[in-house]
């Protein structure tokens, strides 16, 4: 019998579906397309998805799903079709330099060199603040270390920052001040515990499928399990919800103190947890007390909170009760809704506070666990400490003692590392526009797209004040065509190092096939700099590996410890759960908890300890509601929300090379209420110019029953119809992290 | 060029059949098989140049029971593959 290829295509696709059934059918599949398979790690967003990447001739042509990982052998659509983005059109191939106002080709010497005299001219010229280094959650561990060596102890200047600060800023702060620590305690195995799931402004279904199939899975399984979803929009998330509760944004804050008001007037406040291990505050000092904090909730009640939010008072409450309901676990999950906000790291306070006022943490099922929008924020920039203010694992800038410590272990003078924070990423744009950074290194991040107010900081860019180098895998993007330089760098299975997820899980991308056309990996090409710079003997690396030694030293006695993640081991694992001091430990899935934390004692005599803070307490703070930056008003009456649909991500240079995703909602659109629409007089698909105070963008509309009225809401992915021309660049005054969730705006028909 | 991929559907508790009988007028989309309550097991060929994302995005939004689509193998099926 013979076998046409469609029709032994269709009966593998058959077979592998129904294998993630549990049916059998997975040798057929494989079968269908013979070639090398070795084990990596996704490329898009912070859920951090084990697979296999499959090698065909020297190309990748396919993936499939680590059935040994978290993600249990799923991928999301854009995962499946990773392969799609290795040989697009706009791969960049070459580096070009700008001549005479356009970008022509050139070759990697010239290129370097120029990069390297005009880095050395600012700095003799200016000194070492005239320049600057924007990184990405999406480089690998090993290349955010090489660039924050080199600029921070080796060109002397603290502005080092990424992209990380426009998407997770405010959540680490809301780790940091209340538990004393960076990264969640707590880890995906939880959601497999959870009886209630309290989700707060994410759009998991959409942003991070898998995991929202996770949660699906849990609900099924088990009768009972409630799911609270906090979101103004009814998104798909919100079609597993017992309970949306939809609000007026900005408003959360309210909500989230009414919600601790239930638990503690009602009695469902754990009271020996509380007494053993939390202690209270305001402003940035822990010295308030229980009774301070009851009194600061008393005027939170439910119907005040559901007067200021736009919602139902008794929906507060119930979201309250379930969360608090003796003998049952609870896990928070949320992202960019809380974490893109002026009071950002106050909202991530109020999240921590219920889990620490009913003791609903450290225990399997319950705890909080902030989502993570890239794949390495969390590994290569949060813990690797690439941004303005940190040193690596968990030291700071302004702490003499860690700095002291980095440069014994850097091998540098002492007081070679600047004692004062560097710009955070807002401020380093806008350094450019002021003309102050005279030099910026843009690696693996498209600002030129994503930064909020965008309009402001491209024409900063475009001015010529300041030499741009962009590294990037594509070209153009709208900040590449903005860019002097343009460095081609290797992408995903082109290069190795090591990807860190939302769990304090690290994993091993290996290097499966060559770079396409002259790129290189953005290891190297920082070790060449350096070399140019003069600074070979601080960053003497020739291969990767020797950059992740170096790393485990720099990890090694401080509370991320994973010494234990040799290459060797991360080569074999499917994942790694920080801390892990020794090549012997398992990993930890929950941190702070006796037994499974290698920091907390054996003996001691509490089940948690919350050793981030020299009191071993974590803290309840009490934060008021106060509103966004920007409320509608008579000329910008509708609030304005961007965010991701499930076919796209970022800024889309990836997702629109692949030809079943470039389809798929690829055009930004609008979505509003009917009645909002009705209003405009404007139907599915007519244009609508939306103007905030900073610039307008023109898109479609579309019609949703389900929008919150008095919202529009538009896709973040479109490299055309830019939503950033539109968003607000006010930031968070703790995390420096903009709002771009909430403005004013008004919206006309075209 | 045409592709083909095999599709896990994820449906609201005890809706798999439902959906399933929905999906039954999407000629490109043939059901493989199911658990009975939640999970559909499918398979999508394209004949022209329609995406698989749209359809995915079709079904997400056209179907309030349908919770995720997600692919466990994605190929064309032409018979040469060049660069």
């Amino acid at each position: 019998m013979t076998m046409s290829r469609r029709d032994f295509l269709k009966t593998s696709a058959a077979a592998s579906a129904l294998t993630a059934l549990g049916a059998p059918g997975r040798a057929l599949a494989d079968a269908a397309m013979p070639m090398t398979w070795t084990k990596s790690v996704c490329r898009y967003c912070g859920t951090g998805c084990g697979l296999y990447v499959g090698v065909q001739n020297g190309k990748v042509r396919a993936v499939q799903g680590d059935r040994d990982n978290h993600n249990a052998g799923f991928l999301c659509l854009k995962g499946f079709l990773l392969p799609q983005i290795m040989a697009a059109p706009d791969r960049h191939l070459y580096p070009l330099v700008r001549s005479k106002g356009k970008l022509i080709r050139s070759t990697w010497n010239e290129a370097m060199a120029l990069v390297a005299s005009r880095f050395q001219e600012a700095l003799s010229r200016y000194g070492p603040d005239a320049v600057g280094f924007y990184g990405s959650g999406q480089a690998l561990t090993e290349e955010s270390y090489v660039a924050n060596k080199l600029f921070k102890a080796g060109l002397r200047t603290n502005n080092v920052d990424g992209n990380p600060r426009l998407c997770m800023a405010s959540a680490t702060a809301g780790y940091v001040s209340t538990y004393g620590k960076d990264e969640p305690m707590g880890c995906y195995e939880d959601i497999d515990h959870a009886d209630v799931f309290l989700i707060v402004g994410s759009n998991t279904a959409e942003a991070h499928p898998v995991l929202f199939r996770r949660i699906v899975q849990r609900k099924q399984n088990k009768r009972g399990v409630k799911v609270i979803v906090l979101d103004p929009r009814r998104t798909p998330t919100s079609r597993i919800a017992d309970l949306h509760l939809s609000f007026t944004p900005g408003t959360d804050l309210a909500i989230l103190n009414a919600m601790a008001h239930v638990l503690l007037f009602e009695g469902l406040a754990d009271e020996a947890f509380v007494k053993a291990h939390v202690a209270f505050g305001e402003g940035t000092e822990a010295n308030k007390a229980l009774e301070d904090y009851r009194r600061f909730l008393a005027e939170y009640t439910p119907a005040r909170a559901a007067q200021l939010a736009g919602c139902s008072a008794d929906d507060i409450a119930k979201a309250a009760r379930w969360f608090g309901e003796e003998g049952r676990t609870a896990m928070s999950l949320w992202t960019m809704g809380l974490n893109q906000r002026t009071k950002g790291v106050w909202a991530n306070n109020l999240v921590h506070n219920l889990h620490l006022l009913t003791g609903k943490i450290g225990r399997p099922g319950s705890t909080p666990l902030s989502l993570t929008g890239q794949p390495n924020a969390c590994g290569g920039v949060r813990d690797g400490g690439v941004l303005s203010h940190l040193l690596p694992y968990g030291r700071l800038i302004a702490n003499d003692h860690h700095r002291d410590e980095m440069e014994r272990l850097w091998r540098v003078p002492k007081g070679t590392l600047a004692s004062k924070p560097g710009r955070s990423a807002m401020d380093l744009f806008r350094g450019v526009e002021e003309g102050k950074v005279k030099c910026l290194y843009v690696m693996c991040t498209n600002p030129g797209q994503t930064l909020p107010n965008v309009n402001r900081y491209r024409k900063a860019m475009a001015s010529g004040a300041t030499f741009l180098v962009v590294s990037e895998a594509y070209h153009p993007t709208r900040t590449s065509e903005l860019a002097d330089v343009v460095l081609p760098a290797a992408l995903w299975a082109e290069k190795e190092g090591v990807y860190g997820c939302t769990e304090r899980r690290y994993q091993l991308l290996p290097k499966v096939v060559e770079p396409a056309g002259e790129a290189r990996p953005d290891f190297d090409i920082l070790c060449d700099l350096a070399r140019r710079l003069g600074h070979e003997e601080l960053i003497p690396f020739r291969k990767v590996d020797e950059a992740w030694t170096e790393i485990l030293a720099c990890a090694r006695g401080t509370p991320y410890d994973f010494s234990g993640m040799t290459r060797e081991r991360l080569r074999e694992a499917h994942g790694l759960l920080w801390p892990m001091p020794t090549a012997t430990h398992h990993g930890t899935k929950r941190r702070y908890v006796r037994g499974e934390d290698p920091f907390v004692p054996a003996g001691y005599p509490d089940r948690i300890c919350f050793y981030g803070r020299p009191d071993k307490r974590a803290v309840i703070w009490l934060r008021p509601h106060k509103p966004p930056e920007e409320v509608p008003d008579p000329a910008y009456p509708m609030y304005f929300t961007t965010g991701r649909v499930v076919e796209h991500w970022h800024s889309g240079t990836m997702t629109r090379n692949c030809r079943e995703l470039r389809q798929a909602n690829a055009e930004a659109v609008a979505e509003m209420h009917p009645d909002d629409a009705a209003r405009l007089g404007a139907k599915d698909g007519d244009l609508v110019r939306i103007s905030s105070r900073r610039g307008h963008e023109t898109f479609r509309v579309r019609v949703v029953e389900g929008a919150r009225p008095g919202l529009v809401f538009v896709h973040m992915h479109d490299d055309q119809r830019l939503c950033n021309r539109i968003t607000i660049d006010a930031v968070d005054p703790v995390s420096r992290q903009p709002e771009f969730k909430i403005c004013a705006v008004k919206v006309e028909k075209v | 060029m045409s592709v083909i991929a095999g599709l896990v559907i994820e449906t609201l508790e005890g809706a798999a059949p439902r959906v399933a009988a929905r999906l039954l007028h999407l000629a490109d989309l043939e059901i493989q098989g199911g658990d009975g309550d939640h999970r559909l097991a499918a398979v999508w060929t394209a004949p022209d140049s329609r995406s698989l994302a749209e359809t995915v995005q079709r079904l997400i939004a056209a179907d309030p029971e349908v919770l995720g689509i997600f692919p466990t193998f994605v190929a064309d099926d032409s018979e040469e593959r060049g660069d």
